[in-house]
């Protein structure tokens, strides 16, 4: 074994890797549980890839034949419907971990210097996300499938000159068809995954580089003991490999309940609508995107004005890449920052939820106005942070982590 | 020990496969009311035959392939409007209580052209096909076909059930050995969150 280990060494810097990452790589001792998600995302991410992969072994997609090639896997394919039902639950799961994920960031002011890239990394991956899962609920070809599609390609052409020239060339055709079909499928199965897997090693090394906030916001590379290493720190290895087990094990228990118990997620993940083959001439009751991308659906849909509707729908995600700009705070963590950071938090923690919900709610008009204040509510948490951050009363953390000031 | 055991066998049956004599029942319910319009088109008679414990189909010599209806297309356009849909994800696609509410929703209308029209599914296209029969086999042939359409949605539904349990099971004895495992590992670690 050592041999081994020797011959590849000469070849490949693993020890060097093994030390640097692993053994000698230090994060803070204090990460709680919300700094699992990171390592869960990973985790939903590679079972993506290989009950895709399987899946792409025998679903077609041709508009004539995918609803039929997924009843096939359901019912033909031995354990076709295991893969199915780990695949979309595990969309489901992976945006529902990358939102605590991103709550984390939130909570510790983990977007803060010197994390910037590390987080406009992270928005990426998450745009990129949303674009597979959008191109990704296409394929079944069902009713909400296909409407969905119709929906969303026809929102470029608010873009002004070539707005309606780019729907037809996204498409691939006037409508929605077999054209479009086809390419959201080579989207879908090679061109965003190969961009998830670059971006998240990138998102990765940048974090790496600086290594791991943690829920005070010190940083423990500023008191280290006499041998350079941090004393508030533990070695990845095995502390956090061990940690992260036991954290992905708890986590796979709630994913297989799910998959094997309630794989239509009570209509959130298989939606009902999604069980009849698309058809062009027969519009759904209630057109409406994933629970996952429903927020800012929301949003588009209470704007009275399409162009002004859309713009504002595309700033809702964007305006998240601004927030190492927009805190102002001189400590990163909400544990230390004034009484305005935290009541900003939950309004825009509530209005998001809330814009997320009011897909369910019935069209009333007070709904509306709700639905309207919680927009504004929104886009105000964001926009008004470099006042608040910047004027409210703030705590100084602690020098050394589990110490007192 | 012992008790647990037992506990544990009975949770493994509980998820046993349901009544192989009602979705029999259903199938027939099936057959006899609806498969003269509506097709099944992503079953086939083998898997039916095996799933529910069928070694041959009363009054056919060989049955193959997928459960297609005999009524053709163009004149179920002339003769009822809408074509009668196939019915093997209807069960996933509306619920089990639209359904009910639905085979159980009509009543008489004279302004219709067969004379019913029906509370869920109002000026449908299609005639109350139980209509000769008393209310309380009437009632019991619903049920009976709405746990067979349930089964049509999903054939491996109970197959699932009966598999998720030992995978659950399975990861929590594992999540009490990485327990383990992590407090041995950083019990010496002073950790003041």
């Amino acid at each position: 074994m050592r041999q081994i280990l020797v011959w590849l060494d000469a070849r490949l810097p693993v020890l060097k890797i093994w030390k640097s990452h692993f053994t000698e790589y230090y994060v803070p001792k204090n990460l709680n549980f919300l700094y699992l998600f990171g390592a869960f995302a990973l985790l939903v991410l590679a079972m993506q890839y290989i009950s895709g992969l399987w899946l792409t072994m025998f679903y077609t997609p041709s508009a004539s034949e995918a609803f039929d090639s997924i009843q096939s896997i359901m019912r033909d394919i031995n354990y076709g419907w295991l893969l199915r039902y780990v695949h979309s639950t595990g969309a489901s799961f992976l945006f529902l971990v990358i939102y605590m994920h991103m709550f984390k960031a939130l909570l510790y002011g983990s977007y803060q210097k010197p994390r910037e890239l590390v987080w406009l990394l992270g928005m990426g991956l998450y745009g990129l996300l949303m674009t597979e899962a959008f191109f990704g609920y296409v394929l079944p070809w069902g009713q909400m499938s296909w409407w969905a599609a119709s929906v969303i390609t026809d929102l470029f052409s608010v873009i002004p000159y070539i707005g309606d020239s780019l729907v037809v060339w996204i498409r691939g055709d006037y409508a929605i068809g077999d054209a479009a079909l086809h390419r959201f499928f080579a989207l879908h199965v090679i061109a965003i995954p190969i961009l998830l897997i670059l971006i998240i090693y990138l998102h990765l090394a940048a974090l790496r580089t600086v290594g791991s906030n943690n829920p005070e916001g010190i940083d423990i590379q500023e008191h280290k003991d006499e041998n350079g290493k941090p004393m508030d720190g533990v070695p990845f290895f095995p502390y956090f490999i061990v940690k992260d087990l036991l954290g992905m094990v708890i986590f796979l228990i709630f994913f297989f309940a799910i998959v094997f118990f309630a794989p239509d997620g009570g209509g959130y993940i298989l939606e009902p609508e999604n069980f009849v083959k698309a058809n062009p001439l027969q519009t759904p009751d209630h057109i409406q995107p994933a629970w996952y991308l429903s927020p800012f659906y929301t949003i588009l849909r209470v704007i009275p004005q399409k162009t002004a509707g859309i713009y504002l729908m595309f700033m809702a995600p964007c305006i998240w890449l601004l927030l190492p700009w927009l805190d102002k705070s001189p400590v990163k963590s909400m544990r230390y920052k004034g009484i305005y950071s935290k009541i900003a938090l939950a309004v825009m923690l509530l209005s998001f939820v809330f814009l997320g919900c009011s897909a369910g709610l019935p069209h009333t008009s007070l709904t509306l106005v709700l639905t309207r204040m919680a927009v504004f509510a929104y886009f105000a948490s964001f926009l008004l942070m470099p006042f608040y951050t910047r004027y409210e009363k703030y705590r100084l953390p602690p020098e050394r982590i589990g110490g007192r000031r | 020990m012992r008790k647990r055991v037992w506990l544990l066998g009975l949770l493994l049956q509980t998820t046993a496969i349901a009544d192989q004599q009602q979705l029999q029942a259903g199938a027939q319910v099936f057959m006899d009311y609806c498969s003269g319009c509506h097709s099944l088109q992503y079953l086939r008679y083998e898997n039916l035959a095996e799933d529910l414990g069928l070694s041959k189909f009363p009054g056919r010599a060989e049955m193959k392939g997928n459960i297609l209806t005999a009524l053709p297309q163009a004149d179920a356009k002339i003769w009822f409007g809408p074509v009668p849909p196939d019915l093997s994800l209807k069960a996933r696609e509306k619920g089990k209580r639209w359904l009910q509410q639905y085979l159980q929703g009509f009543y008489q209308d004279k302004t219709r052209p067969f004379g019913v029209n029906n509370h869920r599914l109002p000026n449908l296209g299609m005639p109350d096909v139980m209509a000769s029969l008393p209310q309380e086999q009437r009632d019991q042939k619903i049920q009976e076909l709405l746990a067979f359409l349930l089964y049509s949605a999903e054939p491996q539904r109970q197959i699932r059930y009966r598999m998720g349990f030992p995978v659950v099971l399975f990861l929590m004895l594992m999540a009490c050995l990485c327990y383990a495992l992590k407090r041995s590992c950083w019990k010496n670690v002073q950790n003041p969150q």
